[in-house]
């Protein structure tokens, strides 16, 4: 069997693959950076775990706390392993810490990837996990770029914008496993937050009766606005 | 009685998860990455009410390449993971099961290609070990060719059964096929090798020589597994569409070619003329995989409700 060359070929690896998976995570402290450069990890807390952390890259998120380079997404690097650890075992210098018994996945990654440009945050305070593609992380120049339901978001977004209406997309709200709104409309009466939901080809799904109960929440189909976004928005604020 | 309906491998409604490390072996694939998208799949089928999943085989990228020795440990390396993945299958109620690869061939006359098969088929049963699932996770298999030969085939896949580890042999369910070995030929095998049988209701309607009922034939493929464990059987209806060639000329589909969804009208009457029998779970073998399951689920619950009441399809 011939076999290509015995070379890693991540940088040149599918390039222009839609679907590469790619996790965005947050580093806000130049430790944890420092681990990911230096000693090729990063760790995801068991219990804070997002619902998809499965991919063929990580994209590092710096926040505020590095100064004038933070709020940005310079790095990135291919997933090479999944560990499932105690905190003990994690970090055994920090063996007495209170969560030392806490399970937590240890991504171990490649070389960090620098992007040609990076990819700035001018919109969200609280960013946590995102989830991308390969395709858009390489494009992207703002975080708004990276979202996997953006091609709904953006166009809804852009209608809201047109319109001169004030919104903002990935609004934190304390709401069950949907921290953040897709959308938050901004008024003279307040403030409306949009879900966007993925297509759920099963109706029989049961809705979640929290989402439906609070009225300043309205969740929204994606297709439905891919459809036709100028009457989503035109349903939604009849409906309002 | 009460069905658990599953659907192999892919993940059509979610485009964006993968179901196994699928990099190339330059690109360092690892089997630790492909349970981290088993483990988002998990969260997937408990939000759509889905118990029954088919892994793919190739899980564990080049676990057993020739060439390829630094990837033949992976699965010592992920004990934890799998441990822990196989923790979620209780939690969840999912029973999972591998399809063995079509070039995986017990009764192959050519014995390097049997040593593979064999090479790849305990592989398979020892991630399920690693996993600690019980004995209705299984590995399903064709008897392969006939070779022109088709009773000293049979035989040989007696031969190939044999040289597989005993973990293995407990793993393996057999399952007839559309143009060679019907069920009588996997009835035949059981009584010498007490391998489980799986019921494929399309192989089973384009191959049946012995005319055999179908709830006849289907009987007899569940009386195989022991008592307390839940067989399973396959569903799916032929394409129907038109098929085009290269130079586009018009051809009628194969029968053999699953459709993208399941016919809900074969089903439900299928179902519904069977006469009581023990309990079995469906995997739907579709195209569209998750979502003809939710749309026949969908069908079942609007227009047969007497069905999913008979059956307690879930």
């Amino acid at each position: 069997m011939h076999l290509a060359p015995d070379r890693p070929t991540y940088p040149q690896v599918h390039p222009a693959d839609a679907w590469t998976p790619v996790l965005v995570a947050v580093i806000n402290n130049p430790t944890d950076f420092d681990r990911a450069r230096d000693q090729h990890w990063y760790r995801i807390p068991l219990k804070r775990a997002p619902r998809q952390i499965a991919a063929e890259y990580l994209a590092l998120y710096q926040t505020a706390k590095f100064g004038a380079g933070g709020q940005r997404i310079h790095y990135y690097a291919p997933i090479l392993r999944y560990h499932l650890l105690s905190r003990r075992e994690l970090l055994p210098q920090q063996a007495d810490h209170p969560r030392a018994q806490e399970q937590y996945f240890k991504l171990e990654i490649g070389e960090l990837l620098e992007l040609a440009h990076p990819i700035t945050n001018t919109r969200h305070p609280r960013l946590t996990f995102l989830y991308t593609t390969l395709e858009r992380l390489l494009v992207a120049k703002d975080v708004n770029d990276l979202w996997l339901r953006s091609a709904a978001r953006q166009k809804l977004y852009n209608v809201i914008q047109e319109r001169g209406l004030a919104v903002e997309c990935w609004y934190p709200v304390d709401m069950g496993d949907r921290p953040e709104a897709d959308l938050a409309l901004f008024g003279p009466h307040g403030r409306l937050t949009l879900y966007i939901d993925e297509p759920e080809w099963d109706e029989l799904d049961e809705v979640q009766p929290a989402y439906e109960a609070d009225i300043s929440h309205i969740h929204l189909k994606a297709l439905d606005i891919l459809r036709d976004p100028e009457q989503a928005l035109r349903h939604l604020i009849q409906n309002r | 009685m009460l069905v658990r309906l599953g659907f192999p491998v892919r993940i059509i409604g979610r485009s964006d998860l993968r179901n196994h490390d699928g990099r190339r072996w330059q690109n360092r694939p690892h089997l630790s990455v492909s349970l981290a998208y088993v483990r988002d799949i998990f969260l997937y089928l408990q939000r759509q009410r889905i118990h029954m999943y088919r892994l793919s085989a190739d899980l564990a990228p080049y676990l057993t390449h020739p060439d390829l020795p630094h990837f033949h440990d992976q699965i010592s390396e992920c004990e934890d993971e799998l441990d822990a993945i196989g923790q979620m299958v209780p939690a969840l109620n999912i029973r999972l099961s591998f399809h063995a690869p079509a070039h995986i061939l017990l009764n192959s006359p050519n014995p390097h290609h049997v040593l593979r098969s064999v090479v790849q088929l305990n592989a398979l049963a020892a991630l399920l070990d690693a996993m600690h699932l019980g004995p209705e996770a299984v590995i399903v298999v064709h008897v392969g060719g006939i070779y022109e030969q088709p009773e000293q085939a049979r035989e040989r896949f007696i031969l190939g059964f044999c040289r597989l580890d005993p973990r293995t042999q407990q793993r393996l369910a057999l399952e007839h096929d559309d143009r060679h070995f019907s069920v009588s030929d996997i009835v035949w095998l059981h009584q010498r090798l007490g391998v489980r049988l799986i019921f494929d209701l399309l192989h089973h309607q384009i191959n049946n020589p012995r005319h055999l009922p179908i709830p006849q034939a289907l009987a007899m493929c569940l009386a195989t597994w022991p008592p307390g464990q839940t067989p399973k059987i396959h569903i799916s209806t032929p394409a129907t569409e038109l098929v085009r060639d290269r130079k586009s000329h018009p051809h009628p589909p194969r029968l053999n070619r699953h459709s993208h969804y399941i016919n809900p009208f074969t089903i439900t009457s299928f179902l519904r003329d069977l006469p009581r029998m023990r309990d079995f779970d469906i995997m739907l073998e579709a195209k569209a995989c998750d979502l003809a399951l939710l749309q026949l689920r969908r069908y079942l619950h609007t227009r047969a409700p007497d069905v999913v009441d008979r059956y307690h399809l879930v």
